[in-house]
Formats: C-alpha cells, structure tokens, sequence
C-alpha cells in the first residue's frame, strides 16, 4: 500500500473519502439494490433479507473507516475491508460455481447475495487506486498448496 | 488446507512439482478472463476452473491415477477445455482423438484405461455442457503397460504414409513451445476465432493453451474453418483481433467480398499446416499474421515468421529449438520441444533426446527464412535413378499460372513424367517455354501432358494436393475423366524449336 504524500494530499483524500460515504449512504443505492434483487428469482422475503444484510455490511463498512482519523491507518482499513468485502464475494462466487456445475441450479439467497455485494464491491473499489486493487487480487488468488 | 472435497487442494497436490497447477490456479480461479464463447453460452474462467474439478473428482472416484492413460474424443466444446485442464493438473496421459473416430483398434493400440467421448453411454450429461454424471463411475479398461507419468500428451501424427502414428509428448515439450511461442502472438487484450481442431496440436497448443494462459477471449465457430461466412459474421459480432488456420481458410475467406478486410484487421494470427503458395503469400503480404511451421514430434512448434513477411512457401525461422538443413535439404530440428518418442502397441519406441529429428520435409534455408520445397515422401525415383520433387516442378508451373491452376506430376511407369492441369473454366494450358522451365533436366522424360478438369484435383482438409487420392483415382478406379490429348515429347520439343 502507498501513503499520502503531504498533509494537503490528506486533507484530499479525506475529503474523497467523504464524498464516497456520502455516495454509499445516499438513498439511491438501495434503489439499484433493489433493482438488482428483483432481477433475480426469488421470493420477496429472500430479497429484503439479503438487501438488509448487504446494507449491514455498508453500514460497518463506513462506520469503521469514520472511526479512524490518521490517513495511514484510514487506508490500511479500507484495504482490509475490501479483503474482507472481496473473500465474502469470492466464497459466494464459487459456491454459486460449483452448485451450477453439480446441479445446475444455485441458491437465490447466494445469488442475491453475491451480486449485491458486487456491486458494493465496485463503490468501494473507486477509493483504492488500481495498482492496490492488482496488489490485492493477486494476494486473493495466490495459490494454497498448489 | 481443509481436505476431503473435489474443490479443495489436496495435501497430495501440494507435494506435486506438476508445471502446470499454478499456471492454471492462478489463470481460471476466481477469474473472468479467459472467455469461451459457444454459440450456445458463454463460459468465464471461473466456471472452467470449476468444471475442470468437478472432471478432476469424477476422475479421481472412478479409480484413475497419474500416469493412466485417458483418451478425449470430446469436440471442441467447454467440456473438452475442463478436461484438458484436469487432466494436466493431475498428470494424466490423456489421448486427443478426433470426434467420432474412435476405435477399438487404436483404444487397444493406445492402451487406453478410460475413454471419455461424447455418445449416449459415456457417462456424461447431456443437459449440462457434458459434465460428467455424479454417479456415474465409468469402468476403467484393463491396460497392459503402466502408467506413463512422464507423458503428458498422446498425440497423432501427420505422416503423410496413411499409417497412424502416435506421438509422445511431455509436460515439458507442450511448455516449452507454449513460452517460447507465446510472447510472439500478441495475445493481450485478445478476441480469438477459433477455427482449428484442438485434438491437433497446431490448434491446442499453438492456439487454446496461449490464449487460455493469456486471459483471451476465445470465440469458437461451430463449423470450423469451412465456413468462411461464418467467419465473418462472427469475425464482426466479435471484433474479433486473432485467427490461426489453415492457407485453405484463408484462401476461403479472401474469396468473400469482406474476406480481405477482416484479415487485414487482425492484431495476430498463424498461417500454417500446409504449405503457401504464391498467391496467398501475396494477398497476406503486410498483415499482422505469421507464417507458423511445425509437426506434431514438436509439440508442433518449431518456426515462426515475422508479422506480414510472406512468401511462396516460406516456413519462417526456427523458434525455441534448434534447425539444420542437411546437404539433401532436409531440415532437422532438435531442442526442448522434442517428443519423447512414437508410442504403439502398448509401449514408447523412445527418442533420443538430444538427437537430431528428421522432419521428412525439403527445405531451403534463404535470408528470409526457411522455405519449403517438398515432403520427402512425396518424392520418387525413376528406374534410371533419377530423383524427381514433384511438388518443387509444380510449384514453378503455378508461378507462370493463372490463380487457381492445378498440377500434378507423376509417374505412370517409373520411367517417364506425365503432367496432369486444371484451371477454372478450362481455357489454360501450360506453355512449352513454361513446361521446360519447370522440368528442367527432367524436361525430356516428361511423356503425357494432359488436361484434367479442376473439380477433379484431390485435396487434403489443409488444402493440399492428395497425392494418394489422385493417384487411386488414376489407376484404383480409373475415374478420371482426362480431357485433351496427351502432349507427347516431340510435338512439344517442335514448338519449342520453333518459339
């Protein structure tokens, strides 16, 4: 991960942080959230409990990194939050593979899931800059005992 | 690690030095790109990569180990990609057959221990991209040889005799062409037509491993290369940047009114598998592909051109491995890319590995590069010892020929040369001046020279003339319907007196 480079750059950076949250919190994302649920087949119930969980996971997401003040450690958050965010993504992802393959069906509750957190994933993305974005995924899919 | 699923990465995997498991990890897991697109479905990395495990513990559960020899006569299809995949993460020796040509014979003859084939009983789903059953548990074939680990590939070879012959190929050959190839083909960023076989290796290892490692997208015509409207259509749906084939695909395409267009957009590409010809070389002549050359007993690799730089039977300049021409002009090669023998009857005739191979192909070497002048078995000798390269005379008569003119030199009695022609609507004729230019010191045993119609010329799926077929067309069953009268010796040595 790189630092700030100047106390202005701070000030910037927060700011752009700021604006992101705002962008997060805004009611606009649940309408997308809820365009994209109803795209998928399942009951009304499945759909409200997967967008009440995603907003959970934008809720923590943006109150742990209101919490931190010092930009070093504010970026060294979003970096973990994003892994976080991302393995959550990558599991659901496989499992969906893996249920297609065998049984040529998935679980709605794991593809309403998934693609909610894709696209949370995609917002969070914007405050990281591509190199660490590249740092991470390569991280993400380094092979384990292959 | 946790253990004990298909998915999962066992510790006995960790163990392994396989080359190929972090190539693949890292390439299909989790990933978008590379890109399969069928005309029935699109299929990301991901689900190659997961299919490739659900093949991988169908394979395991029915018994199969390292080393046991598997043989694929799937289709070019995603089934046939995850298979593959599998089948080098866990170091199977797998057999490409063609789709449909599988026989008890060549099973026997291979020593396969499970055949894997798209028919009613083989185990695999119909509904689903012919993945295997879950409960199903295919009976393995009794074998007579062990395990053959240190193969990776059972691949068949192109000889030219009309007899099979199985080539042996390891992990390390496949590789080695791979890498030294792949830097070569401009592969970033990359749409790929896919028209060639992948049970041949110009199609899967200079084709579908490259593109697969290099994250392509790889868009598949469902009737090969014989159909060059196809091409197109998809050429454009797709944007298409990449496409390797035969001269024969190409020569199909550039008879389309867009054919021209398209090729000249490509990013990349290899022409190879069958020689260029004069036309071609020019109507490819400043494009981004490459003339490719190679056999299967090098994994097929062995020479590439430079983007554009065409010529009659140019082959390119040796790549990853090692040329000579020997002082009859036949070119040898040797290197890593090497097989590691023929494999028949249930057992490996092996190669020396650090000996010269002999490609069987004439050549010359010139500044631009290897050209081919003939296979040496298409040469022949005549009674008084003569040696005649048919292929060589007929290329020099095409030179003075209209496009699409066709010729075929033989020998009726293995004294004499007789010359069959063909053109499209039958108006040309090869002139005195031309026929003596080609012949050269063979000119005065040169005893028929005879018209043939053009639709009666025999050609290979390459595109290359069929010698055998013209030759059982002659004499098997003596169906060919020769038109004009033969040209004997003396009328013609009259017309040259006169000219």
């Amino acid at each position: 991960m790189t630092t700030p480079a100047s106390p202005h750059s701070d000030h910037d950076e927060k700011a752009a942080f700021e604006a992101i949250f705002d962008a997060l919190e805004a009611p606009e994302i649940d309408v997308a959230w809820k365009n994209t649920a109803a795209e998928i087949d399942a009951t009304p119930e499945m759909r409200k409990e997967a967008i009440a969980w995603v907003r959970n996971h934008r809720n923590f997401f943006v109150q742990a990194l209101r919490d931190v003040n010092d930009p070093i450690d504010l970026r060294l958050t979003l970096a973990l939050r994003y892994i976080e965010l991302k393995s959550v993504w990558i599991q659901f992802n496989t499992t969906i593979n893996y249920c297609l393959m065998n049984k040529g069906e998935a679980d709605p509750r794991s593809l309403l899931c998934s693609s909610l957190i894709s696209q949370l994933l995609i917002s969070v993305e914007s405050l990281l800059k591509p190199e660490e974005v590249e740092q991470i995924s390569n991280f993400l899919n380094t092979p384990i005992n292959v | 690690m946790l253990t004990g699923c298909g998915a999962m990465v066992s510790a006995a995997e960790s163990r392994s030095e396989n080359p190929w498991r972090e190539i693949i990890y890292q390439r299909f897991r989790g990933l978008p790109a590379p890109l399969l697109c069928f005309p029935d479905g699109i299929i990301p990395a991901a689900s190659i990569w997961t299919g490739s495990r659900v093949w991988l513990d169908a394979l395991r559960a029915s018994g199969l180990l390292p080393g046991d020899r598997v043989a694929c006569a799937l289709p070019p299809c995603p089934a046939f990609v995850q298979l593959l995949l599998a089948a080098l993460w866990e170091g199977y020796t797998l057999a490409l057959l063609p789709e449909g040509h599988v026989s008890e014979e060549t099973l026997s003859s291979l020593d396969i221990r499970l055949l894997i084939a798209d028919q009613p009983d083989a185990g695999l789903r119909r509904d689903h991209d012919n993945l295997p059953e879950h409960s199903a548990r295919p009976a393995l074939r009794p074998v007579k040889s062990s395990p053959t680990p240190h193969i990776q590939l059972l691949a068949r070879g192109s000889g030219t005799s009309g007899v099979s012959k199985w080539v042996a190929l390891s992990a390390a050959n496949l590789l080695s062409v791979v890498r030294s190839h792949s830097p070569l083909l401009a592969l970033e960023e990359a749409r790929v037509l896919s028209v060639l076989p992948w049970h041949h290796l110009f199609g899967l290892v200079i084709e579908l491993l490259p593109a697969l490692f290099a994250g392509a997208e790889i868009i598949r015509a469902e009737r090969g290369g014989r159909d060059p409207r196809e091409l197109l259509t998809l050429g454009l749906e797709h944007q298409v940047t990449h496409l390797n084939a035969v001269p024969l695909t190409f020569l199909r395409l550039l008879e389309q009114p867009e054919g021209e267009a398209l090729i000249r957009s490509l990013r990349g590409g290899v022409v190879g598998g069958a020689p260029i010809s004069q036309y071609l070389a020019t109507a490819l002549h400043g494009t981004r592909l490459r003339v490719g050359y190679g056999q299967t007993e090098a994994a097929p690799g062995i020479a590439l051109g430079e983007p554009g730089a065409f010529f009659e039977g140019c082959l390119g300049s040796a790549l990853g491995c090692e040329t000579r021409v020997t002082k009859e002009g036949m070119l040898e090669f040797r290197g890593p890319n090497l097989c590691l023998g023929l494999w028949g009857h249930a057992q490996l005739v092996a190669q020396d590995p650090e000996g010269w191979r002999c490609t069987g192909d004439l050549v010359e070497a010139t500044t631009l590069g290897l050209r081919f002048v003939a296979r040496a078995d298409d040469c022949f000798k005549l009674a008084n010892g003569r040696m005649v390269t048919p292929a060589a005379i007929e290329s020099a008569l095409r030179a003075k020929a209209p496009e699409h003119a066709r010729f075929w030199v033989f020998t009726a009695d293995n004294e004499t040369l007789s010359l069959l022609y063909g053109s499209k609507g039958g108006t040309y004729a090869p002139s005195p001046t031309d026929l003596r230019a080609a012949f050269g010191g063979l000119f005065h045993l040169l005893h028929e020279v005879r018209a043939l119609p053009s639709s009666e010329f025999h050609h290979t799926a390459k595109g290359e003339l069929d010698r055998r077929a013209m030759r059982l067309a002659l004499h098997g069953r003596g169906t060919l319907p020769l038109e004009g009268l033969s040209a004997p010796v003396p009328s013609l040595e009259k017309q040259l007196s006169r000219s």
